[in-house]
């Protein structure tokens, strides 16, 4: 990672621009109350985020468990699964509200911990509840019944994690739906792509747009999870539709996206898009669509996660774009349909053509930061 | 079974290296996800061993036996040094949390035992330990990561 990589805080932003002389100081007090009105409220660390999922996971399974063990809810009563449903996100919100400051940690943590949990369990037995009233058709029932109950609860249940879960979940269904349809037939390609499509449009706008909220960033992340799980879905299956009835599906639409995102990102990094018309970015960019041409698109995507996470300072993009890389890489040439012998040939050539390549710019001395 | 051990040691190794040529001034390893991409890999393998004792200890090999202590050994390690020598949040978190699943699994495995006939009563311990268990987590490392920033102020 490189040692240029600073945290930028607003207070140190605004300075900046006071130094500067773009800011009156008259004005700086007004700035500073939008900056801070934009605020969300402090988010715990990612790594205790995690453990909270987690541990809220597990025990809102233990605790449905109970409720159906116990007979406390009927599992064949429709209404009675969304109305428990509804009862435990309610509570939910309560605890949350009522967790206090998170300076007392016990009372926080625990309330915190306890209103996951609840949240977890009214969405879970609200869309089992949705679900089942639509029999045959569950799976997109599954889908409309989340995405229904995230929208409904996004902006008033403000943890980013509940955010993230529920956002990836709907965008996951979604693709499971689509890949295992048997109604859309020749259609099912086209649907596939533009689902693709759509979420890789959306991830670039919310991560590369400068005033997007913060209350925006888990939806962003989930749909970067969702693309990274399409994927590594389609490095791993080739066909599309219900067991009996596959048909083959093409990447050279998701291919061809992916590259002209990369370009794109290359350029958005570069500061501007004119920039690539300037030696090194056309280097890039060539490589980008060799890259296209002939690469997996799990390659590509791992790419753009590292220069986006780059570019935008963001450690998270950055270690799943440097993890997932030798994950794609390994899937690719496994799939590659020649002997042994021939793919680790192709191995250490490409291998070469990559010391060869930093070999020349080091040598034009193009590794460098501006 | 033993992969596992094996594994363990082959990527403890590494991240021994990686600790000692970044005091050396190994700049290129300052970055944080050098550690993390080792020690978690290190906890999956260690979880492996521990968890088949648990779930199975009637069935428990020579190998399994040998994973698990030295599962517990990786873990104390982890801990001392994440927690007071290296400082390190992530580290710790990952350690923590592998060692909510070894008791989580362990807590588990009891109430069953003992309450297997009463699935509504064992549901319902098994949800509240796990509350408890991961808000005693929880709370610890928010404890000790107000404890550094004090430190480092």
């Amino acid at each position: 990672m490189s040692k240029y990589m600073t945290n930028i805080t607003a207070q140190g932003l605004l300075s900046s621009w006071q130094n500067a002389g773009l800011v009156p100081q008259s004005e700086s007090a007004q700035l500073a109350d939008f900056i801070v009105s934009q605020q969300q409220e402090k988010e715990q660390p990612l790594y205790l985020r995690i453990l909270v999922g987690i541990g809220a996971f597990i025990s809102s399974v233990c605790f449905i468990g109970f409720l159906s063990a116990s007979k406390i809810i009927k599992y064949d009563s429709e209404a009675g699964l969304i109305n428990w449903g509804l009862i435990f996100i309610g509570s939910a919100l309560f605890l949350a509200k009522t967790s206090g400051d998170q300076n007392n940690t016990i009372k926080h943590s625990f309330l915190i911990q306890t209103s996951f949990c609840a949240m977890g369990m009214g969405k879970i037995l609200f869309v089992i509840g949705f679900a089942k009233m639509f029999g045959k058709n569950s799976g997109w029932s599954i889908t409309l019944s989340t995405l229904l109950i995230s929208v409904a609860t996004y902006y008033v249940y403000r943890m980013s994690i509940d955010r993230f879960l529920s956002t990836l979940a709907i965008l996951t269904s979604l693709l499971s739906n689509l890949v295992s349809s048997r109604y859309f037939s020749s259609y099912t390609e086209m649907l596939l792509n533009l689902f693709f499509f759509i979420q890789l449009i959306l991830a670039i706008v919310l991560f590369t747009h400068g005033r997007i909220k913060r209350e925006y960033i888990p939806l962003a992340y989930a749909t970067a999870f969702s693309l990274c799980i399409t994927i590594i879905y389609f490095a791993m299956e080739s066909k599309i539709g219900r067991w009996g009835s596959k048909q083959d599906y093409s990447l050279i639409f998701i291919n061809a996206a992916l590259t002209i995102s990369l370009i794109g990102l290359i350029g958005w990094a570069a500061g501007n898009l004119k920039k690539l018309k300037t030696e090194p970015l056309i280097l890039a960019a060539l490589g980008a669509a060799l890259l296209g041409i002939v690469s997996a698109p799990g390659v590509i995507l791992s790419i753009c996660l590292m220069v986006l996470g780059y570019a935008k300072h963001e450690k998270l993009l950055l270690l799943m774009g440097i993890l997932l890389m030798p994950v794609f890489i390994f899937l690719y040439y496994y799939n590659l349909d020649i002997s042994l012998m021939a793919k680790s040939g192709v191995l250490v050539g490409s291998g070469a053509l990559l010391l060869v390549g930093r070999g020349y710019l080091a040598a034009k001395q193009l590794d460098r930061e501006i | 079974m033993m992969i596992f051990s094996y594994l363990i040691l082959f990527n403890g190794l590494f991240l021994a290296l990686r600790e000692y040529f970044l005091t050396k001034g190994v700049h290129w390893l300052e970055a944080q996800w050098t550690r993390v991409v080792l020690v978690a890999p290190i906890l999956v393998y260690a979880l492996i061993p521990t968890i088949a004792l648990i779930v199975e200890p009637s069935r428990a090999t020579h190998s399994i036996i040998f994973g698990t202590m030295l599962s517990l050994v990786i873990h104390a390690i982890f801990y001392i040094v994440y927690c007071f020598k290296l400082l390190d949040m992530w580290g710790l978190a990952a350690t923590i949390l592998s060692g909510c699943i070894i008791l989580e699994s362990a807590m588990f495995r009891a109430l069953t035992e003992v309450l297997h006939h009463n699935d509504a009563i064992m549901y319902l311990l098994m949800g509240g330990t796990t509350l408890g268990v991961f808000t005693f987590a929880i709370i610890k490392l928010r404890m000790i990561a107000k404890e550094m920033e004090e430190k480092h102020v």
